[in-house]
């Protein structure tokens, strides 16, 4: 016999009623449960957005060539040649 | 409070004849005796000073030290030396009255091109502190806090290589943890933990300063295996290179 103890456990999350429509009528549309719905597309959300964080970090990696010069300009929020004429940095340790 | 005098980069190149320092080195450090004397007339904010009373339009003080003549002028916690010369024999207020004269002259070349114009008589405008004086200012800033991140970085990854454990500090209001996981004759995994609001450019800093790592293979995390990421955290993960965990084991903190 079931009992209710072995039944896995299932959180409710509250979304608008226009949200609410979208959800049903998209797991109507893939033939999915609403719950199968939202965690995937949680997921796939959530894995786009890393991406996309990801590619945002790569970018200003990017930019730093392992010089000082080029973390102290970054910190700065300044170009190099902005850097440079007002000193620059160390190279140094 | 003590007030800190640094020079204008106008005032540093041109007037003074020193050349620019690299960032590294605050300005109202630089040795030279009117900055000395400046930096200890003006240390404290109740003493009184000799205002320059040909300059009319902005409050600008005098500072002298042997042949050498100044003007500071005071911006809140920080005063600026904007002019400096020295005093020719025979006529003590020979700066000033230069000053003036360039100050009247400089007044009359803006009421040529502005409208409307200055109802002074002298225009000193120009001496303060400007844009380049600000991205000195924010180069210097910048230059303490990396030599500060790279220290602080550098020690979290040498105490996590040996014992496993995550190690955190505050920085820039910030808790940075940082945890490497040294797997022998296999990889060696590092995660990066930052939480609270910090601007972009400070987290790819951070990542760059990792020993041993790909610039292009840093992977953010939304979730660990054993938690959710919690508000304003977030998780950058890499593989580090063996050798170089090892070149940093055997530098001297």
């Amino acid at each position: 016999m079931t009992t209710a103890e072995h039944a896995p456990i299932q959180i409710a999350v509250k979304v608008s009623p226009d949200g609410d429509k979208l959800i049903t009528s998209g797991a109507h549309y893939l033939h999915m449960s609403k719950k199968d719905l939202v965690e995937a597309a949680v997921a796939f959300y959530l894995d786009a957005r890393r991406e996309e964080m990801q590619a945002g970090m790569r970018e200003l990696l990017s930019e730093l060539d392992g010089s000082r010069a080029s973390r102290v300009a970054m910190l700065a929020g300044m170009t190099r040649a902005e850097l440079e004429s007002v000193g620059g940095a160390d190279e140094d340790d | 409070m003590a007030r800190q005098v640094r020079p204008t980069l106008r005032c540093l190149r041109e007037d003074l004849g020193l050349p620019v320092p690299r960032a590294d080195v605050p300005l109202d450090e630089i040795p030279h005796p009117l900055l000395a004397k400046a930096a200890e007339r003006f240390a404290d904010g109740q003493a009184g000073h000799e205002r320059i009373r040909a300059i009319d339009d902005q409050v600008l003080f005098k500072v002298k030290i042997q042949r050498w003549r100044g003007a500071v002028w005071v911006d809140d916690d920080l005063a600026w030396l904007v002019a400096a010369g020295q005093r020719e024999d025979g006529s003590p207020e020979d700066f000033y009255a230069a000053l003036a004269a360039r100050s009247n002259a400089a007044r009359a070349r803006y009421n040529a091109e502005h409208t409307p114009p200055l109802a002074t008589t002298a225009y000193s405008g120009y001496l303060l502190p400007g844009h380049e004086d600000d991205l000195r200012w924010r180069a210097e800033a910048a230059a303490r806090t990396e030599r500060r991140l790279r220290t602080t970085v550098r020690n979290l990854v040498r105490q996590s290589l040996l014992d496993g454990h995550e190690h955190a500090v505050m920085l820039e209001g910030a808790a940075l943890g940082i945890q490497v996981l040294a797997d022998q004759g296999h990889e060696t995994y590092v995660a990066i933990r930052i939480i609270g609001s910090v601007p972009r450019r400070l987290v790819a800093i951070i990542l760059s300063l990792i020993p041993g790592c790909q610039a292009d293979a840093w992977m953010s995390d939304y979730a660990m295996p054993e938690r959710a990421v919690a508000p304003e955290e977030q998780i950058w993960s890499n593989i580090m290179d063996p050798a170089a965990a090892a070149k940093l084991l055997d530098e001297q903190p």
